[in-house]
């Protein structure tokens, strides 16, 4: 996965793009993006904090840092309306969150689903989520446990119970 | 707003390995909804592959309200792909059991899904039933291979839960329709290659669903049906698809529409009458004919036009093949028809290349209000032999050449079209060939369009769009 979308998001100086607003975002570790309303809308969260007014100021976003923030302003880019011509061009910006065997890129997408979930965007969330099931799907247990890291907590005896029981979880 | 951890960040490694190991499983530690929405979009075969992970994936496991049991995923992914029919579905069925047996019986089903091979005497689908209905089971779709008729148990009929419910054979299959009325909370139901033997008994049944809004029947046959009565009172979407059927279509049968609440509609199909008594707030229609009217008698296609034109006339969106369209000319040719379509906003028309410029044009003639027009080229090479759909497009060309007294099929008439002087904004042409009459058709329309402010020609074998904007 391609990260760091930071042309559009860190401008200097500017608040006015036409008519236009920008908020300001400030991600967990401090870095200051600047971003239109219009596209910054796409977070359900922000969008509430814009139709009560509360936006004038800078905006934290908690739990979500810079960098995952830079993705998550990337992703608005791209899904602004009018932004990419068509579906197809879309779909084959998005399949660069598809894979994910590469731990780097699980770790993104960890972290895209923190603050997609933080800020509420339902289409964010959606690929992230699927891209993980599609990871999951095929595995058997134990190459789920090896690919997502994860140690089992069953003992001896319960896995034992476990290999009877689910005959088909173990057999590839 | 879930709260998130703070210590979900981990700082990244440049080479992957070698981190500490209480940071690896990041997945476990994602708020439970997103897990639970990472598990629906799974097939149940791995919900129970994933349930064995560990303490925290077989909670979510067992309480997964999705479930989604297909014996072809599990037949490739687990057994040995020598196994016979047999042993695979007595393989599938123990896993069937299992999950229903293992699983939190707290949790409602929102949807079940399956895919089974039922092979004759074989009951073990309506005791799956008899399961899902007791666990409030609100989406069922079942995909078939049936030898044997399938009945709708009791308990689904009576199912107090049940929203939407979805049968799709593989082969052409009779389903046994209950006699006594149920379905109490039923909105959509979606029936494929389901045989209907009895015209009474799927009329009543409809009819008896109190609130039905969404039915399809796609690729049915109608069994020597001579009336298809649909009349419910809640249905807003109705779709009958009798194309593929070819030897029980709908030729014979009158297709009767009384349902006050439709506004969508599509007919795949060419029946000896259709009509809609009190359906008067229908705005979309679809009506794909695949017979010409040199199929029916000069009386049989009059018959048939009257009562669909009283039916239609107020619609905002149409589309159309073009043996319906050959109908249709023929009807509004004739000069005690005044018949037009005032509030038709958008047009859609499925025509063969070459006769696709007259007819068109003569049907513009009776859109006075029309603002979007789309033309989708069929060309007859697209389609097999085989294809009785579509093969029909081969007779309308000779019978719309017939009915517009017209030899040259390239000349264009000359008079004002209304609604391409006032409101025609939008024009999209689809699988465009770039032969004379389609060149002549598309200088035809930016020469008459007055208002035109878009056309999209899209050609078959291109892969990019061409826009002209005109004014």
């Amino acid at each position: 996965m391609s990260t760091a979308a930071t042309a559009d998001a860190s401008s200097s100086g500017d608040t006015t793009e036409g008519s236009v607003r920008l908020l300001t975002l400030q991600s967990e570790d401090g870095e200051v993006f600047e971003v239109k309303e219009t596209i910054a809308t796409q977070s359900v969260t922000i969008k509430g904090m814009v139709d009560d007014d509360c936006a004038t100021s800078t905006i934290p976003v908690c739990n979500v840092t810079g960098r995952t923030l830079a993705m998550v302003i990337e992703w608005w880019n791209k899904h602004e309306i009018g932004a990419v011509s068509n579906e197809k061009e879309l779909k084959e910006w998005e399949s660069q969150f598809d894979t994910i065997d590469d731990k780097s890129d699980r770790d993104d997408v960890y972290d895209l689903l923190m603050a997609a979930n933080y800020l509420n965007i339902p289409t964010l969330l959606d690929c992230c989520t699927s891209a993980v099931a599609e990871a999951i799907k095929g595995k058997s247990t134990d190459e789920m446990r090896e690919f997502f890291d994860i140690k089992s907590d069953f003992d001896e005896k319960e896995e034992d119970a476990l290999r009877k029981e689910n005959q088909w979880a173990f057999e590839n | 707003m879930a709260v998130t951890p703070r210590s979900c960040k981990i700082p990244r490694t440049s080479n992957g390995g070698g981190d500490d190991e209480d940071d690896g499983d990041r997945l476990s530690s994602l708020p439970e909804h997103i897990i639970r929405h990472i598990f629906s979009f799974l097939d149940t075969i791995n919900v129970v592959r994933a349930s064995s992970v560990s303490r925290k994936w077989r909670y979510f496991s067992v309480s997964v309200p999705h479930l989604n049991l297909n014996i072809f995923t599990f037949w490739l992914l687990l057994l040995n792909k020598k196994d016979s029919m047999q042993v695979t579905n007595e393989k599938f069925k123990d896993f069937v059991n299992w999950v229903l047996m293992s699983q939190d019986w707290s949790v409602d089903i929102q949807n079940f899904s399956l895919y089974y091979w039922k092979i004759r005497d074989d009951n073990i689908i309506y005791r799956w039933m008899n399961v899902l209905a007791r666990r409030n089971v609100q989406q069922l779709y079942l995909r078939l291979f049936s030898d044997t008729p399938l009945e709708l148990p009791l308990c689904i009929i009576n199912c107090e839960s049940l929203v939407d419910l979805k049968i799709c054979f593989d082969q052409y299959s009779v389903l046994k329709l209950p006699e006594s009325p149920g379905f109490t909370r039923l909105k959509f139901l979606y029936l494929s290659m389901v045989e209907f033997m009895d015209s009474m008994l799927l009329g009543n049944f409809v009819s008896s669903c109190p609130v039905l809004e969404n039915l399809t029947m796609d690729d049915c046959t109608f069994h020597d049906f001579k009336i298809l009565d649909i009349a419910a009172p809640r249905l807003k979407n109705l779709i009958i698809d009798s194309l593929t059927s070819a030897d029980e279509d709908l030729f014979n049968c009158e297709v009767i529409v009384a349902c006050p609440s439709l506004v969508s509609f599509k007919l795949l199909g060419t029946p000896s009458g259709l009509s809609f008594p009190g359906t008067n707030g229908l705005q979309n229609v679809f009506i794909f004919f695949n017979h010409g009217p040199e199929h029916r008698t000069v009386e049989e296609g009059h018959h048939l036009m009257d009562s669909i034109l009283r039916g239609i006339c107020n619609i905002k969106v149409l589309k159309l093949s073009a043996a319906f369209l050959g109908f249709l000319l023929l009807a509004v040719a004739k000069p005690e028809c005044s018949a037009a379509f005032y509030n038709l906003k958008s047009l859609t028309l499925l025509v063969s290349v070459d006769e696709s410029d007259q007819s068109t044009i003569q049907f513009l003639n009776h859109s006075p209000n029309l603002e979007a027009l789309s033309i989708i080229f069929t060309r007859l090479e697209d389609w097999g032999d085989n294809d009785v759909a579509l093969s029909a497009t081969r007779h309308t060309l000779v019978i719309c050449g017939k009915s517009n007294h017209v030899t040259d099929s390239c000349k264009m008439p000359n008079d004002d079209i209304s609604c391409m002087t006032y409101h025609l904004k939008k024009v999209e042409l689809i699988d465009v060939a770039c032969n004379k009459n389609e060149l002549e058709l598309v200088k035809f329309l930016l020469k008459n369009g007055h208002v035109l402010q878009k056309m999209s020609i899209r050609g078959k074998y291109l892969n990019y769009p061409t826009r002209l904007s005109q004014k």
